[in-house]
């Protein structure tokens, strides 16, 4: 009888290993459609995510599939590349910009990733009376590696590519259009209300001639895997469908959170840096995130934001920080990671603090704060600066400040002193 | 009348009762506050590297030259570790009304109060905890104390 018992019991157990073993490998069944189809926590992509993460270890790969919003993906099946596509937002604190992750999944299980930054046209946007749908789309569009290198950069307008600033991949040409995916409904019960949810999808498509001239050969690069269809979602939370955009008047621009701020002037100072269209567009975005576009607004609901910045392809970029840098009106605390975050080729770092001449601090930073903001960077600001500089053994790194009133340039020469630039560019 | 005596004495006795009682209180009170008096802050490197830049700092050089600082060094930069230095400093901050409201408004945060030292100077301010030492943080210019070693003068810097 007892014999008889563990016998049971021992096939009981093979069995449930075999069973569970088989259910290990079995990855939920991937739909061969070309239609799109919404995921809500895939346990398949989130596999595949970190298949990703597991196969790097570089920093600024990390940083984005760390930031991947795991709960919501589309996926669908190309057939001319015969790979299955997925795509979900990067959680980032800039409103103005829309950055996706794209994943693509061949035939032999070869896994890559592409970041994708849809940058709003805020004057645009801002000089409608009413949306005038996708194909009327004007903003910039850039997709990077996940090294962070941009692979592709182009401005759209009217829904499709204006110019290229990368003259590599002049032979693409993208388009947007608005896809339904599905529907959301909320309400309470019984009277629910249910909208339509659309995706954004921007198609990038061979136009003319590829290669020769100079022009470097797709295979032999990372960037051949560029899907011939990419993703773009729109947040509707911000943005609901149908809803009017804010219409601001002459001289006024959007700050990318709701409001209509004096267009900024552009910077002139001498500095390569500042004087970047690139720079100054990532200053707005930096100041827009510091919710201080004006003194009316309460000290402690303001904001630290900040970036890296990089040098990339012969212009500067900024690489702003991730969500795990912890912000407050008076400082932005790191994670104990923070050296692993770091870019390649970093110039700098900048960050905000929102405030304004004469302002008192102390109120959001505490007795020990200034009674009448003065400007500048603080004893903290200079120790991250010497921190990071020494970290990578790299004594040019400079350190910027951007407040309501001016711009701060700082590096390891503590004796040569800061210098000061008229507020541009933000 | 022979009442009225016994219940003063009787009050008497409990007046002194209380006193000592009273007394004994105080003086273990006391000796607490004085063994946390002697006590000095910890030491954090971030801390330490705060003040050498506040050494070298060209925002800082008229300040420094005004209290007669330019002559201290980034090699003479250390944490006071002396017990008598450290109660004389913790009375000096709890003597200024001021200083003791910063220093009561950073208890049970993340910062802390630091004490160090040059030749001639003590330098007194409040920043992150030492177990933040690898992580720098930015933050705001905060209240920066410059202590003549006689203790005879202080000047206030925000930093």
């Amino acid at each position: 009888m007892l014999k008889m018992n563990l016998f049971k019991q021992l096939c009981l157990i093979v069995l449930v290993s075999l069973f569970t073993a088989c259910h290990e490998q079995e990855l939920p069944t991937k739909e061969r459609t070309e239609d799109f189809i919404l995921l809500q926590n895939d346990a398949h992509f989130e596999g595949l995510v970190s298949s990703l993460k597991g196969n790097t270890n570089q920093r600024t790969a990390t940083n984005y599939l760390n930031a991947v919003d795991l709960s919501r993906a589309i996926t669908w099946y190309d057939s001319a590349t015969a790979a299955t596509f997925y795509s979900a937002n990067l959680v980032t604190d800039v409103p103005s910009i829309k950055t996706s992750f794209l994943l693509s999944e061949n035939e032999a299980g070869e896994v890559n990733g592409l970041i994708i930054e849809y940058i709003l046209d805020v004057d645009w946007y801002n000089s409608l009376d009413e949306f005038p749908g996708w194909n009327a789309y004007n903003g910039q569009l850039k997709i990077r590696s996940m090294e962070g290198a941009v692979l592709y950069s182009t401005e759209i307008e009217n829904g499709a590519t204006k110019k290229l600033s990368n003259q590599r991949l002049s032979s693409y040409t993208c388009v947007t259009y608005n896809t339904v995916v599905g529907q959301t409904c909320a309400g309470p019960g019984g009277q629910e209300v249910c909208y339509p949810v659309y995706e954004m999808v921007t198609e990038c498509f061979p136009t003319g001639s590829e290669g020769g001239g100079g022009t470097i050969n797709m295979a032999d690069h990372a960037w051949q895997t560029l899907p011939k269809r990419a993703i773009l979602e729109v947040d509707y939370v911000l943005d609901p469908p149908g809803t009017l955009p804010k219409v601001c008047g002459d001289g006024m621009v959007s700050d990318g959170n709701g409001e209509c701020v004096p267009k900024p002037d552009p910077c002139d100072t001498g500095n390569n840096i500042l004087d970047s269209e690139e720079i100054q567009s990532d200053l707005l975005k930096i100041w827009s995130g510091s919710n201080a576009n004006n003194g009316d607004i309460p000290m402690d609901e303001r904001l630290e934001q900040g970036g890296w910045i990089i040098e990339i392809n012969g212009g500067y970029d900024v690489v702003f920080f991730p969500p795990t840098f912890l912000r407050d009106p008076c400082g932005m605390s790191p994670p104990s990671n923070w050296k692993d975050l770091i870019p390649d080729n970093i110039v700098g770092y900048v960050h905000s603090h929102p405030f304004y001449i004469g302002e008192n601090t102390m109120g959001p930073c505490g007795t020990g704060g200034e009674t009448s903001y003065k400007g500048g960077p603080s004893r903290p600001d200079y120790v991250f600066l010497t921190e990071l500089m020494n970290h990578l053994s790299n004594f040019s790194i400079k350190g910027y400040v951007i407040d309501g009133n001016k711009i701060y340039s700082y590096d390891y020469r503590y004796s040569i002193g800061i210098v000061k630039y008229n507020r541009c560019g933000y | 009348m022979w009442i009225l005596n016994n219940n003063i004495m009787r009050i008497r006795k409990y007046i002194l009762v209380a006193g000592l009682f009273i007394f004994t209180i105080y003086s273990s009170f006391a000796q607490s506050i004085d063994l946390k008096n002697n006590e000095c802050p910890a030491k954090s490197r971030l801390a330490k590297l705060g003040v050498e830049i506040f050494i070298q700092l060209a925002g800082s050089k008229d300040f420094r030259e005004q209290i007669g600082a330019s002559g201290e060094t980034v090699e003479q930069v250390q944490a006071v570790e002396n017990g008598q230095t450290c109660s004389a400093l913790n009375d000096f901050i709890s003597n200024n009304r001021k200083f003791n409201n910063i220093n009561q408004s950073y208890k049970d945060t993340d910062k802390q109060v630091y004490f160090y030292k040059t030749d001639n100077f003590y330098y007194v301010f409040w920043g992150r905890k030492p177990e933040f030492d690898d992580r720098p943080a930015t933050g705001p210019k905060t209240l920066f104390i410059v202590i003549k070693n006689d203790l005879s003068q202080f000047w206030e810097y925000y930093f």
